[in-house]
C-alpha cells in the first residue's frame, strides 16, 4: 500500500518535472517573439516601425486615393475625393495631353514630402526620450526618409541616420537598422495606371478587361463622368489597396454640336 | 549697269512681296486665333492643366501664352517622354512637363524612338514585352541576367518563348551517398560535377544516371535513381493555371490526372498541357483532371466544398464563370431603359458588364447616351463594347438609305413627317411621294436618332472638372468637327436642351378659303358677277384635319390633342425633349404645354393656338377678305409647341 502511494508520488513528481521542462522549452522558443510583440520596443523598432512604416502606409494610401498627388491642382471630384488628372485635355474630340508622365516617381516624391515633417518629429521625439533616459545621443545623417517602390512587390523605406548612444558604454545604431521593407502590389498597380495613361493618350480610351485578364489579382474599374472625364480605380484584391486617377480624353459633348 | 539696276529692282520687289506675304500670314494667324477664341496655347491654365489650347482668359498669366496651337510651340509640343530609370515611354507628353520630371523628351508623340522599341524580356520562365532599359531593371530586381530578345515583336510569342524554356530533372548529390532531384529550368541546374547538362537516358537504364540536367524528364523517373517518388498529393504553382502532382521531394510532376496515376510513363516524362487530360476544355469541377485553363474559364484552387471532391489531393479546377451563367471573359450590355427605336428614357444610360474571375464588373458607357453598348455573340460567347452614339447628323439626312446606313450613323427613319426647308417638322400630305428622288426637295420621312441623346436640361454640369472649386470651361479648337443641325453652347461647352429640342419646332398654318365662283364662267363673268359665297374649304395643311373637322369647318380639341401627341412622339426621339418617362418610369409632361381655346390641355401636351391666319382666295387669284372672325374656330397655328418650356 505504502509502495503504491510512493509510486504515485514519484509519478506525479515526474509529470511535474516534464511539464516544467515543456514550459521551459516553449518559453525558449517563443520568448523572443513575445518580447518583440509585448515587450518594450527598441529604438530601431520605434524609428523603423512607428516613425517610418506607419507614416508611409498612411501617406501612401492618401496619395493613391488622390491619383498620385495628395492635394492636386487639377482634379475631378469623385466620392468626396479630389482625384488628379494624369492625362487631360479641356477640348472635345481630342486625345489627352500627359500631365503626370512619371507616375511612380511622382508618388514616391509625394509620399516623401507628406511624411517628412511627421517622420522628422517622430525621430526627434525618440531621440529626446533617449536623452531623457540618460543617454548621450550623437546624431549623424539626415532625418529625411527615402522611399522606393520596387518591382518585386516590395516597398522599401529607410532613413539615412546613424545614432551613437552613450551611457557608460557606447552603442552605435547604424543607418541600416532604420530600414523597413513591406510587401505591396503598388508597383504593379502603378504600371497598370501608366499603361492606361498611354492608351488614353494615343487612342482616347483603355480596355479594363485586358488588364484584369492579365493581372487577375487586380480589379480595374472605369467610371465615365458626364463631362467626359473617366475615373479609373485599380484595386489590389488581396489587400484592398486602391489607386484612383482621372483622365479626360476624346470627350464628346452632350447634345447637338455646332455646325 | 542697267542689268544691275534691274536685278536690284527685282530683288527689292521680291523682298517687298515676301515681307508682305509673311506679314499677312502672321496677321491672319493672329486674327484667326482671336476669332476662334480658343487657339491660344496656355503653358498652364488657371485650372492647373498643362499645355492646353484654350481661350486666353483661361491661361495662367504667370506662364507662357502664345496665339497658336500647342503643337506649334516649342515648350508644349507633344512628344515622347522616356523614363530612363524605369524604362517606360509615355506618349503625348509636352516637352515642358517631361523635362520638369527629369526625363528625356523626344519629338515623337507615339514614341517611335529606339529607346522605346519593345522586345521580349525573359525573366526565368516568364516573359515581359518591354523596352531594353526596363528589361535590365526587372532582371536586376529578380537577380537574373538580362535576356532581351529584340527579334520577338509581340507579347504572345514572348510569353510562349519564355514558357518554352527547357525544364527537366536536375539530379544532385543528396550528401548521404545517394541522389536527389529538383525539377527546374536548365539554367538553374548547376549541379556540381555535372559537365553535360543534357543527358539522354535509355529506357532500360534503372538508377544509373549521372548527376546533371535531364530535359523533359521528371524527378520520379526510375532511370534517374533519385530518392524522389510519386505521391497522390497535388499542388498549384504561381503563374500557372493547372493542378500538378508532386513527388516526395516536393517537386511538381505532371498535371493531375487520377486515371494515369498508375501509368509509369506519366511519372517519367513531362507531358505538355495539350497532351494532358481534358485538353481544350476548362475541366472546371472535375474530380479526376487538373488541366485547368484560365482563358477557358477555370483555375486551380484549394478544394473547399462538399460535392466533387477530387479523387486525389486537395486542389481542383474551379470555374471562373459568374453566378448569372456568363462565362469568364464574357461581356454583355445592360440598360436601365428600353433601348433603340427612339424609346430610350430620360436619364437612362448604357452599361457594359464583364464577367471575370467569378466577378461581374460594371462599366458605364458615356453619360447622356453619348455612347451606346453594342453586343455580339460568337458560338454562345458574348462580347460587348461601349461605342459612340453617332446620332449627331441624323436630322440632316433626307434619304431613308442614308438615314439607316448603320456604317455611318445610328438613326431612325420616321415615315409621313419631314423637316421642311425652314427647319420645321411637317406632316407629309397623302399625295406626297417622292420615292427618294433626290431632285424632289421634299423628303419622304424624317430622320431622328435611333438612341436619343440626353441633354443637361437642368442647367450646367454638376460635376465638371474643377480647380479650387471653380468649374473650368472646356474649350474649342478651331478644328472641332461639326455635326448635326443643332448647336452646342461654345461658352459652356454644353448644349442647351431647349435649343436642341427646338429642332422639332413646328409652325403649321391651316388655311380655310371661301371661294367665289362666277355665275357664268368666261367673258360674261364680269357682267353677271359671282355666285354667293360657297362653303369654306381647307386649302393648306389639311392633312392635319380629320374628315369630321373638314365637314364641321372647325378644329376639334381631339384633333389638337392627336396632333400634339404625334409631335411629342417625334419630339422625344430627338433627345430629352417634350413629355416622356424617365429612367425610373415616371412620366412628366412639363416639357411642353398644349392649349386649346387658351386652356391648357390636361396631360396630353401639344400645341398652343396662337392666332388665326385665315385668308380667302378666289380661284382667279384675286385675294378676298377673310370672312371668319373667330380665330379659334376657324384656323390655328401650332408654333414653338415644345420650346422654351423645357424644364
Amino acid at each position: 500500500m505504502k509502495n503504491r502511494i510512493l509510486n504515485k508520488r514519484a509519478q506525479l513528481t515526474i509529470f511535474i518535472i516534464i511539464a516544467l521542462l515543456i514550459v521551459a522549452v516553449l518559453l525558449i522558443i517563443f520568448l523572443p517573439n513575445l518580447m518583440q510583440r509585448f515587450g518594450p520596443k527598441t529604438t530601431e523598432q520605434i524609428i523603423a516601425g512607428d516613425c517610418l512604416e506607419k507614416n508611409v502606409r498612411l501617406a501612401l494610401n492618401e496619395t493613391l486615393m488622390h491619383g498620385g498627388t495628395i492635394k492636386p491642382e487639377l482634379y475631378f471630384r469623385y466620392n468626396n475625393f479630389s482625384i488628379d488628372y494624369l492625362c487631360y485635355t479641356a477640348e472635345w474630340y481630342k486625345t489627352c495631353v500627359m500631365q503626370k508622365p512619371l507616375l511612380k516617381q511622382q508618388i514616391e516624391t509625394e509620399v516623401k514630402k507628406a511624411i517628412a515633417t511627421s517622420v522628422g518629429k517622430c525621430v526627434q521625439d525618440t531621440i529626446d526620450n533617449l536623452k531623457n533616459g540618460g543617454y548621450e545621443v550623437v546624431v549623424t545623417g539626415t532625418k529625411a526618409p527615402n522611399l522606393e517602390i520596387n518591382p518585386n512587390n516590395k516597398i522599401k523605406i529607410s532613413i539615412d541616420l546613424e545614432l551613437k548612444l552613450i551611457r557608460g558604454e557606447e552603442k552605435i545604431i547604424p543607418s541600416s537598422s532604420f530600414t523597413r521593407e513591406f510587401s505591396s502590389n503598388i508597383y504593379e498597380m502603378i504600371m497598370v495606371a501608366s499603361s492606361i495613361q498611354n492608351y488614353e493618350a494615343r487612342y482616347g480610351d483603355a480596355s479594363i478587361e485586358t488588364y484584369m485578364t492579365y493581372y487577375p489579382e487586380l480589379r480595374v474599374e472605369k467610371y465615365r463622368q458626364d463631362d467626359g472625364t473617366k475615373v479609373y480605380i485599380v484595386t489590389d484584391k488581396a489587400s484592398g489597396q486602391k489607386l484612383q486617377f482621372a483622365t479626360r480624353s476624346l470627350a464628346w459633348p452632350p447634345g447637338y454640336a455646332i455646325n | 549697269m542697267k542689268t544691275k539696276q534691274k536685278i536690284d529692282k527685282i530683288n527689292k520687289n521680291l523682298f517687298i512681296i515676301v515681307s508682305t506675304v509673311l506679314l499677312l500670314i502672321f496677321l491672319i494667324g493672329i486674327a484667326s486665333a482671336e476669332d476662334s477664341g480658343a487657339s491660344y496655347c496656355c503653358e498652364k491654365t488657371l485650372s492647373g492643366a498643362w499645355c492646353q489650347n484654350q481661350p486666353i482668359e483661361q491661361c495662367d498669366s504667370n506662364f507662357k501664352t502664345v496665339p497658336s496651337s500647342c503643337d506649334s510651340t516649342s515648350y508644349c509640343k507633344r512628344g515622347c517622354c522616356f523614363d530612363s530609370q524605369e524604362g517606360l515611354c509615355m506618349e503625348n507628353t509636352p516637352q515642358r512637363i517631361c523635362e520638369a520630371s527629369n526625363a528625356t523628351w523626344a519629338d515623337s508623340p507615339e514614341c517611335n524612338i529606339i529607346q522605346c522599341q519593345q522586345g521580349c524580356c525573359i525573366l526565368g520562365n516568364q516573359g515581359a514585352f518591354v523596352t531594353l532599359t526596363r528589361c535590365k531593371q526587372l532582371s536586376g530586381f529578380y537577380g537574373l541576367t538580362t535576356d532581351f530578345r529584340s527579334g520577338i515583336q509581340n507579347e504572345v510569342t514572348c510569353i510562349s518563348t519564355a514558357q518554352g524554356k527547357d525544364t527537366g530533372a536536375c539530379v544532385m548529390d543528396n550528401g548521404r551517398g545517394g541522389k536527389t532531384c529538383k525539377f527546374e529550368l536548365r539554367e538553374k541546374c548547376t549541379t556540381a560535377g555535372s559537365t553535360d547538362n543534357n543527358i539522354n537516358i535509355s529506357g532500360n537504364q534503372t538508377g544509373g544516371a549521372s548527376l546533371g540536367f535531364y530535359k523533359d524528364i521528371l524527378c520520379t523517373a526510375p532511370e534517374l535513381g533519385t530518392e524522389c517518388g510519386k505521391t497522390k498529393n497535388t499542388v498549384i504553382i504561381e503563374g500557372k493555371d493547372e493542378v500538378y502532382y508532386t513527388d516526395t521531394c516536393n517537386n511538381r510532376a505532371n498535371i493531375y490526372d487520377s486515371s494515369r496515376y498508375d501509368d509509369p510513363q506519366y511519372w517519367r516524362n513531362v507531358y505538355k498541357k495539350s497532351e494532358s487530360c481534358g485538353a481544350g476544355s476548362s475541366n472546371a469541377g472535375s474530380k479526376t483532371c487538373g488541366n485547368c485553363d484560365y482563358f477557358l474559364g477555370s483555375i486551380g484552387k484549394k478544394y473547399s466544398g462538399i460535392l466533387n471532391k477530387p479523387e486525389q489531393g486537395d486542389y481542383i479546377c474551379v470555374s471562373l464563370s459568374c453566378a448569372n451563367g456568363k462565362k469568364h471573359g464574357e461581356s454583355w450590355c445592360v440598360s436601365d431603359s428600353p433601348t433603340g427605336e427612339g424609346q430610350d428614357t430620360v436619364g437612362s444610360r448604357y452599361y457594359k458588364q464583364i464577367c471575370l474571375n467569378n466577378e461581374i464588373i460594371t462599366e458605364p458607357c458615356a453619360d447622356y447616351r453619348g455612347q451606346i453598348c453594342i453586343e455580339n455573340s460568337i458560338s454562345g460567347f458574348s462580347e460587348a463594347a461601349c461605342r459612340t452614339n453617332r446620332w449627331g447628323d441624323c436630322t440632316q439626312q433626307k434619304q431613308k438609305s442614308d438615314c439607316e446606313n448603320i456604317n455611318q450613323r445610328e438613326c431612325l427613319w420616321i415615315e409621313n413627317y419631314y423637316l421642311s426647308s425652314s427647319g420645321q417638322v411637317t406632316k407629309s400630305t397623302n399625295d406626297s411621294n417622292n420615292d427618294g428622288n433626290q431632285d424632289d426637295p421634299t423628303p419622304d420621312g424624317l430622320c431622328v436618332p435611333n438612341y436619343p441623346p440626353g441633354f443637361q436640361f437642368w442647367g450646367s454640369s454638376s460635376s465638371s472638372a474643377v480647380s479650387s472649386g471653380n468649374a473650368t470651361t472646356p474649350g474649342f479648337g478651331s478644328s472641332t468637327p461639326s455635326f448635326g443641325s443643332g448647336y452646342i453652347n461654345p461658352s459652356t461647352g454644353t448644349t442647351s436642351a431647349a435649343s436642341s429640342c427646338s429642332i422639332g419646332n413646328s409652325a403649321i398654318t391651316i388655311k380655310w378659303e371661301k371661294t367665289k365662283h362666277p355665275l357664268v364662267p368666261g367673258f360674261l363673268e364680269g357682267i353677271l358677277g359671282t355666285k354667293n359665297e360657297e362653303e369654306p374649304q381647307c386649302t393648306q395643311n389639311c392633312q392635319y384635319l380629320t374628315e369630321e373637322d373638314k365637314n364641321n369647318e372647325n378644329i376639334s380639341q381631339a384633333t389638337v390633342e392627336k396632333w400634339a401627341q404625334e409631335m411629342n412622339g417625334i419630339c422625344y426621339k430627338l433627345g430629352d425633349c417634350g413629355g416622356y418617362i424617365n429612367w425610373v418610369g415616371t412620366y412628366t409632361d412639363g416639357g411642353y404645354a398644349a392649349y386649346f381655346n387658351n386652356r391648357r390641355l390636361a396631360g396630353s401636351g401639344g400645341a398652343q393656338i396662337l392666332e388665326a391666319t385665315t385668308t380667302s382666295n378666289s380661284n382667279t387669284g384675286n385675294a378676298t377678305t377673310p370672312t371668319f372672325t373667330n380665330p379659334t374656330s376657324t384656323g390655328f397655328m401650332i408654333k414653338d409647341w415644345i420650346n422654351n418650356i423645357i424644364k
